[in-house]
C-alpha cells in the first residue's frame, strides 16, 4: 500500500458531487490541478478531516484515518489565506501546535524549537512580531513553519500561491521545492495555476467537475494530455478535427517552414489573424484549411509578422496526437 | 450508582435530619409575623422600621415585612396565593378596595377591642374584615408660583384658563387617580362623562403612577396635580416651602381610610390579631402622621405643626362603590373619546 | 459555491457526540428561563375560572378582542410604533451613514449611545424627557429667556407626538449602530462602479447603497418596532391620557387595578403573539441583510476630507442628535443638582441629594448590591450567551433556533413579571431576580457575540484543530480570545440592563436587597424627586463605567 491512499472517496452536494481517489507515495509532491469550483478544496479538506466524505475512506500509512477527527491525523495544512491567529505573535501561532500535542512542553525547549523553526525560514527575531504587520510572504513563510512544527506526515497546501504577486510567487516555489526536499515531507497542494503545478509537482492531479480527469508527471500531463480539455488547460493547443477523430499539437512544435527542421514534413499556408508578443516569441494565430479555429503557433522571429500576411508553417506529422474530444463538456462548464 | 457514592448519602442523611431538626426547633422559638404592605410603609422613610421593633419587642416575635409594590399589588399577591397563604396581615388595602376584598374572599374578619379608640366615622368596612388604621382626603395640589387665581370649585376646573394645567392619574393604576375620578362621580352622579368630556382640555397628561405624575408637577410642567391634602404639609415639613397649597372644593372631597386585616388561613391568627390590636395604639399611630402623611385613626394623636399646611375638608363625599366600579369599567372609553 | 458550506461542517469524527450535548443543553437550560414564567403568565387566564363560568381559552380570547378598549390599545400600540419607528429611522439614518464611512472623534462614544434604552429605567426616561422638553422644561426655558417668549415655544410633549419623539429619541442610535454596522460591511466597489458610469451621489445613494442597506434597515425598524409596542409608561405618560394606553398598559391595569388575572393572561398571549410574530420578521430580515454584508468593513474617510458644507452638516448633526439622544440624561442631571427654593425662593444648585445619598448607609448599600448583582447578572448573561454560541453553526442566529431564543426580547416585562407573580407570590430571592434579569440580557449579549464571531475568519478554528486542537482548546485558545472585545462589552452590556432594569425588580421585590433603580422608583413614589433623580444619574454612571471599563479592557488586549 501507498503512502497516502484514498479509496474512491465520494461527496454528494445538492448541486455537486464528488468522487475521487488518490495514492501517492512517501515524499511525493503531488499537485492537483483544476478550474475554480472543480472540488479540489473540498477533496483537500475531505484529506484533512475538515469535511467527512460520504463514502469511501483514506489510509496513510497503512492506517485508516477516516473517521479520526482532524487533529489526530498529524496532517499539515497551508491554508489559502494562511489564517493565522491573529491574537498571536509570530512564536506563538508556531509554537501553537506543540502546545496542543504536548500541553507540558518545557516551555524553554519550545522557545528554542521555535526559534530554530524561525531561522530555517529566515525569520530571525521575528518571534515577538504581530502578525498585522507582516508582509504576504513573511506570513506565508510563518504559515509554513506553524504547520511544519508538528512534523507533519503529510502536508496540504490550499492555493500555496494565490495570494502572492507574480515575482514573489517565483521565488517562493522555489523555497517549497527546496525545502521538501530538505525535509521530506509528502505534499499534496490544490491550485488552478498550471505555471505553479508544472514548477513544482512530481506528479499532477488533473481534476473537473469532482473527477479525475488525468493523473501524471508534469511533463506527461502537458505533452501527453489525454484530453481536450487538459490539452487547453495547459496553454497554447489547437485541436485540429480530421477524419479519424480530434488531434492536437502544442503551439511551440509548429515553426515556419523556412526554418525548415528536417522532421517537419507536414506543411501549409495561413493567413495572421492576431499577433501576441510575448517577450521570447510570438504568438501567432492564422487562419488555415485545417478547420475554422484559428492555428496558434510560437514563432521566434527577428521582425514582427503583420496581420493579413500569409505565411507558411511546417511541423513533423508524428506530433500530431489523436486526443479525446470533451469540449462539448467543456462549454457546459 | 456507585457503592461510595451511595455511602457517601447514607452518612448525609443524619446530618441532613439533624440540620431540618435544628431549623424548626429554632422556628418554633420565636414566631414569625409575616405582614404584606405597599413600599412606603416598608421604606426606612415609612412607619416600618419604626413600628415593628416596638411590636417585636412586645409580643417577642419576629415580623417579616414583604412589600409588594402598590396596594394594588399586594391585594394581587394575596389573591395570588390565596390557596396556601403565606402572609399572616395584609396592611395598607384602602376603602376603595373592600368590596374586592370581601368578594375575593382572602381575609378573615376581625373586631378588635381598640376598634374604640377610633374616631368616628372611619370604620368604614362593617363586616370587619378590614380594620382602619390611618385616612387622608385626595385634593388637587396648586402651585402657587405658576399659578395666580386657583380654581375654587371642581367645576372651575373646566374653565378654558385652566387649559392643560391639570395632571391627573390613570384611576385604574393609581390610588389618587381612582380618588378623582371618585370625586367627579360622587359630585356629577350620572352626568359625570359630560363632565369629564368638558374637563378634557384643562388635562394636560396622566401618568400610570402617582410618582410620575407628581414628579413632573413639582418639576413645574403644570400647577396642578391630584394628590392628598397633606401633601403641602410635607413640603412645609421637608422642603420649607408653603409654595404648594391644597385646594378644598366646597363640593366636599373624597376619603380615602387605609385598613389592615387578617389572612384567613393565617398560621399566626393570634399573633395576627394582636398586631391589629396594636395597630390602633398611639405608639403605632403617632408615627403615621411623618411617615404616611395620613392622618391617624387614633384621634388622640396630637399632629405636626406642619400639618396646619393641610386643611381640612367641611364635607366628606360619599362615594357610592358600585357606580365607581361602573364608571371605572368605561372610564378609558369615555376619557379616551 | 458549494465550497462556501464547508465551514459548518466542523462535526466529524469525535467531536460530535460532544458537539450535540452542547447542542442541547440550551433547550434544557435556556429554554424554560422564558418559557416557564410565560407560561405562567399565559395560564393566569383560567383564573377564577369555576365550573359555572368555566370559559374555554378561545371563548376567552374572543371576548378580550371584542373589548373595544382592548381593541383600541391595540391599534394605538400598532399605530404609534410605526409612526415612532418611522421617525427613528429618520433621525437614526444619517448617524448611520456617518458612522459607518466615516471617522471622526468621539465615533465610539456616538455609538455607545445606542445602549441607553437597555440602561434608562423607563419612568426614569419619562420624567428626564419631560424636564428636558416639557413645557417647563430646559430647552423650553433657555428658548424663553433667550427670545424673550412668554410662552414656551416647544407644546409637544403631552400628545401624539410627545409620544412618538421620546420614542424617536430612546431608539434612533439604535438605529445609528444596527445600521451602521451593516452600512460598514457593505462592499463599495458597486457605488464606485455606478459613480465611473456617471450617476451622482443621489443616485448612487437611491440605486446602489440604499437597496444593499435595505434589509439591515428593515431589520433595525422591526427591532425598533417591537420595543415601542411594548413600551409601557412612555406612551401613557407623555401622550397625555388614556388614548395612549398600550397592550402592556393593559395588561398592567388587569393586575394591578382589577386584580384580573384571566383577563391579564389573555391580553399577554395577544401582545406575545404579535410581538414574536414581529421578531420572527426581524429574525428573517437580519438574515438577510447578513447575507448582503462582507466581512471586511470598507475603509473609512475621515470627516474632514468632505466638502466644507457637507462637513459642516454632518458635524452639526452628529451634535445635535447627540444631544437630543443625551437630553434626557442631562435633565436628569441638573435635576439632581437642585434643591427646592425655600419659603417661595427659586430652585437653587445644590448637592443635598447626592449628600444625602453617599451618606445614607441604605442607599450605599443599595449601589453596592446593585452593582454586585449587575455582575453576577452579567456573569450569567454572558455564560448563556457563550453557551448559545458553541452549540451554533457560523452562518449565526439564523432560523427556528435563533428566533426561539431570541423570544425574551418579544416578551415584555410585565408580561413576564405576571408569570413571576404567579410562579412566585411571595416574592423571590436574589437569585431568582438574577435569572430573571439574565434572561432579559441574554439575547443582546448573543446578538453581540454572534456578530463577533461571524467576524473571525473560519480557517482560524480548522488551522487549530489540524495543529492539534481539541473542540475545547480551539474554542479556548481561538474564538474566545478573539470574542475577548466582544466578551467583555457584552459583560457591560448586561451589567447596565441589570441596573436599569426596574420591572423585574418591583415585581419580584427580592426582600432584603434594596437595589439602586428600586430605590429610584420608590423615592420618586415618596415625594423625593431630586435624590430619584441623583440615584438615577448614579445607575446611569455605574452603567457607562462598566462600558468604559469593558473598553479599557479590550484596548489593552489590542
Amino acid at each position: 500500500m501507498s503512502f497516502l491512499e484514498i479509496e474512491s472517496i465520494q461527496k454528494d452536494y445538492p448541486d455537486f458531487s464528488l468522487e475521487m481517489g488518490l495514492s501517492c507515495e512517501q515524499g511525493e509532491i503531488v499537485v492537483i490541478l483544476g478550474p475554480s469550483g472543480g472540488g479540489k478544496t473540498t477533496f483537500l479538506r475531505i484529506i484533512a478531516g475538515l469535511i467527512a466524505p460520504d463514502r469511501g475512506r483514506i489510509f496513510l500509512e497503512g492506517k485508516d484515518i477516516t473517521g479520526l477527527p482532524p487533529r489526530q491525523r498529524g496532517v499539515g495544512m497551508v491554508f489559502q489565506d494562511f489564517a493565522l491567529f491573529p491574537h498571536y505573535d509570530v512564536a506563538g501561532n508556531i509554537a501553537y501546535g506543540p502546545k496542543a500535542h504536548y500541553p507540558r512542553s518545557e516551555p524553554k525547549q519550545l522557545a528554542a524549537q521555535v526559534e530554530k523553526l524561525l531561522e530555517r525560514f529566515s525569520l530571525p527575531g521575528f518571534g515577538p512580531r504581530r502578525i498585522q504587520g507582516l508582509s504576504g510572504g513573511e506570513r506565508q513563510r510563518v504559515a509554513l513553519a506553524r504547520a511544519l512544527a508538528i512534523n507533519p506526515g503529510l502536508m496540504l497546501f490550499d492555493e500555496p500561491l494565490g495570494s502572492l504577486d507574480a515575482t514573489l510567487r517565483k521565488e517562493l516555489r522555489g523555497e517549497l521545492r527546496m525545502l521538501q526536499r530538505e525535509m521530506g515531507y509528502t505534499s499534496i497542494s490544490v491550485t488552478h495555476d498550471q505555471e505553479d503545478a508544472l514548477a513544482v509537482a512530481d506528479r499532477i492531479v488533473v481534476v473537473r467537475d469532482g473527477r479525475v480527469v488525468q493523473t501524471g508527471t508534469p511533463e506527461e500531463v502537458y505533452a501527453r494530455p489525454k484530453t481536450a480539455f487538459v490539452a487547453t488547460f495547459f496553454g497554447d493547443a489547437n485541436l485540429i478535427p480530421m477524419p479519424d477523430g480530434l488531434r492536437f499539437i502544442r503551439a511551440e512544435q509548429i515553426a515556419l517552414a523556412s526554418e525548415n527542421p528536417s522532421t517537419a514534413n507536414l506543411s501549409l499556408d495561413i493567413t495572421v489573424s492576431d499577433i501576441e508578443y510575448r517577450g521570447r516569441d510570438y504568438l501567432v494565430k492564422g487562419q488555415s484549411n485545417l478547420g475554422k479555429d484559428p492555428l496558434q503557433l510560437c514563432f521566434r522571429m527577428a521582425h514582427r509578422p503583420r496581420v493579413g500576411d500569409s505565411v507558411r508553417i511546417a511541423f513533423p506529422e508524428s506530433s500530431l496526437l489523436p486526443i479525446m474530444d470533451d469540449r462539448e463538456i467543456i462549454k457546459g462548464v | 450508582m456507585s457503592n461510595r457514592i451511595r455511602r457517601f448519602f447514607h452518612s448525609m442523611v443524619p446530618a441532613m435530619a439533624l440540620l431540618a431538626c435544628t431549623a424548626s426547633s429554632l422556628r418554633a422559638q420565636t414566631k414569625e409575623l409575616v405582614v404584606y404592605a405597599y413600599d412606603s410603609f416598608v421604606a426606612e422613610w415609612g412607619p416600618g422600621p419604626k413600628v415593628i421593633p416596638l411590636f417585636e419587642k412586645e409580643y417577642n416575635c419576629k415580623v417579616t415585612m414583604v412589600s409588594k409594590g402598590d396596594a394594588g399589588q399586594v391585594l394581587s399577591a394575596a389573591i395570588l396565593e390565596k390557596a396556601s397563604p403565606k402572609a399572616d396581615v395584609i396592611l395598607g388595602l384602602d376603602n376603595n378596595l373592600v368590596r374586592k376584598v370581601i368578594q375575593s374572599d382572602v381575609l378573615d374578619s376581625y373586631t378588635p377591642k381598640n376598634l374604640s379608640l377610633v374616631a368616628t366615622g372611619l370604620d368604614f368596612d362593617p363586616t370587619h374584615h378590614l380594620i382602619p388604621f390611618d385616612y387622608g382626603f385626595f385634593a388637587l395640589i396648586w402651585d402657587s408660583q405658576k399659578l395666580a387665581n386657583p380654581p375654587k370649585t371642581l367645576a372651575d376646573l373646566t374653565k378654558p384658563e385652566y387649559a392643560r394645567k391639570l395632571i391627573l392619574m390613570d384611576p385604574r393604576t393609581s390610588t389618587p387617580g381612582l380618588g378623582f375620578l371618585a370625586t367627579v362621580v360622587a359630585t356629577q352622579g350620572e352626568k359625570w362623562p359630560e363632565f369629564w368630556k368638558a374637563l378634557k382640555p384643562s388635562i394636560l397628561t396622566v401618568t400610570p403612577g402617582w410618582d410620575a405624575g407628581y414628579g413632573m408637577f413639582t418639576q413645574g410642567e403644570a400647577p396642578l396635580v391630584i394628590s392628598y391634602t397633606t401633601s403641602p404639609a410635607y413640603h412645609v415639613e421637608n422642603d420649607k416651602t408653603d409654595r404648594y397649597k391644597a385646594i378644598v372644593f366646597p363640593e366636599g372631597l373624597v376619603m380615602q381610610v387605609e385598613g389592615a386585616g387578617i389572612v384567613k388561613g393565617a398560621k399566626h391568627a393570634d399573633l395576627a390579631k394582636n398586631f391589629i390590636e396594636f395597630m390602633l395604639t398611639t405608639r403605632f399611630q403617632n408615627e403615621l402622621p411623618l411617615t404616611q402623611w395620613m392622618y391617624p385613626v387614633n384621634a388622640s394623636v396630637p399632629l405636626p405643626a406642619s400639618y396646619k399646611a393641610a386643611p381640612k375638608p367641611a364635607k366628606v363625599l360619599k362615594v357610592d362603590g358600585a357606580a365607581l366600579d361602573k364608571a371605572l369599567a368605561q372610564w378609558a372609553d369615555i376619557a379616551s373619546k | 459555491m458549494f465550497e462556501r458550506k464547508t465551514g459548518a461542517e466542523l462535526t466529524v469524527g469525535g467531536s460530535r457526540a460532544w458537539l450535540s450535548v452542547i447542542r442541547l443543553l440550551p433547550w434544557l437550560l435556556v429554554a424554560p428561563l422564558f418559557l416557564v414564567p410565560f407560561g405562567a403568565a399565559v395560564s393566569a387566564w383560567s383564573f377564577g375560572a369555576t365550573p359555572s363560568n368555566q370559559a374555554s381559552l378561545v371563548d376567552r380570547l374572543l371576548a378580550v378582542l371584542s373589548s373595544p378598549s382592548i381593541l383600541a390599545a391595540l391599534r394605538f400600540s400598532l399605530v404609534q410604533a410605526l409612526m415612532s419607528t418611522i421617525l427613528s429611522l429618520a433621525l437614526g439614518l444619517p448617524g448611520a451613514w456617518l458612522l459607518a464611512r466615516h471617522r471622526f472623534r468621539g465615533r465610539s462614544l456616538y455609538a455607545a449611545l445606542s445602549g441607553i434604552p437597555f440602561v434608562f429605567p423607563p419612568v426614569l426616561f419619562s420624567l428626564g424627557f419631560v424636564r428636558a422638553w416639557g413645557r417647563n422644561g430646559l430647552v423650553n426655558a433657555g428658548l424663553m429667556s433667550l427670545f424673550g417668549w412668554q410662552k414656551p415655544p416647544l407644546d409637544f410633549a403631552y400628545s401624539l407626538s410627545g409620544v412618538v419623539i421620546a420614542h424617536a429619541l430612546l431608539n434612533f442610535p439604535l438605529v445609528v449602530a444596527l445600521v451602521g454596522a451593516v452600512w460598514s460591511r457593505l462592499p463599495r466597489t458597486p457605488e464606485d462602479a455606478a459613480r465611473c458610469l456617471g450617476a451622482g451621489e443621489g443616485r448612487i445613494l437611491t440605486t446602489i447603497t440604499l437597496p444593499s442597506v435595505l434589509p439591515g434597515i428593515a431589520a433595525a425598524a422591526s427591532l425598533v418596532f417591537l420595543y415601542c409596542f411594548m413600551s409601557f409608561a412612555i406612551p401613557l405618560t407623555l401622550g397625555g391620557g388614556p388614548n395612549f394606553a398600550t397592550l402592556e398598559v393593559s395588561i398592567y391595569a388587569s393586575v394591578i387595578g382589577e386584580q384580573n388575572f384571566a383577563k391579564a393572561g389573555t391580553i399577554a398571549l395577544l401582545e406575545g403573539c404579535c410581538a414574536v410574530g414581529v421578531l420572527v420578521l426581524y429574525s428573517l430580515l437580519n438574515a438577510r441583510s447578513a447575507a448582503a454584508s462582507t466581512d471586511a468593513p470598507a475603509e473609512r474617510v475621515p470627516l474632514s476630507a468632505l466638502r466644507p458644507s457637507a462637513r459642516r452638516l454632518s458635524v452639526a448633526w452628529l451634535l445635535a442628535s447627540g444631544a437630543m439622544a443625551l437630553s434626557p440624561l442631562f435633565a436628569l442631571l441638573v435635576s439632581s443638582f437642585t434643591r427646592v427654593g425655600r419659603w417661595g425662593g427659586a430652585p437653587t444648585w445644590s448637592l443635598e441629594s447626592y449628600f444625602k445619598t453617599f451618606t445614607d448607609p441604605a442607599s450605599l448599600r443599595a449601589m453596592v448590591d446593585s452593582a454586585l448583582l449587575a455582575l453576577v447578572v452579567a456573569g450569567l448573561g454572558v455564560g448563556i450567551a457563550t453557551l448559545l454560541l458553541i452549540g451554533e453553526r457560523r452562518s449565526g442566529r439564523t432560523g427556528i433556533r435563533g428566533v426561539f431564543f431570541a423570544l425574551p426580547v418579544a416578551l415584555s416585562s410585565v408580561m413576564l413579571s405576571l408569570g413571576y407573580l404567579v410562579l412566585f407570590p411571595l416574592g423571590a430571592s436574589v437569585g431568582v431576580l438574577a435569572i430573571v434579569q439574565a434572561t432579559a440580557a441574554y439575547p443582546l449579549a448573543w446578538r453581540a457575540l454572534s456578530a463577533a464571531r461571524s467576524r473571525i475568519p473560519a480557517g482560524l478554528d480548522e488551522a487549530a484543530m489540524l495543529l492539534g486542537a481539541s473542540r475545547p482548546r480551539t474554542l479556548a485558545t481561538v474564538d474566545l480570545p478573539l470574542l475577548r472585545q466582544a466578551l467583555l462589552s457584552s459583560f457591560a452590556l448586561c451589567a447596565a440592563i441589570s441596573l436599569g432594569e426596574i420591572n423585574a425588580a418591583l415585581m419580584l421585590n427580592p426582600a432584603d436587597f434594596p437595589l439602586l433603580g428600586l430605590r429610584a422608583y420608590r423615592l420618586m413614589g415618596s415625594y423625593q424627586y431630586p435624590l430619584a433623580c441623583a440615584l438615577g444619574v448614579i445607575v446611569c454612571l455605574f452603567a457607562g463605567l462598566a462600558f468604559a471599563a469593558a473598553d479599557r479592557l479590550s484596548d489593552e488586549a489590542r
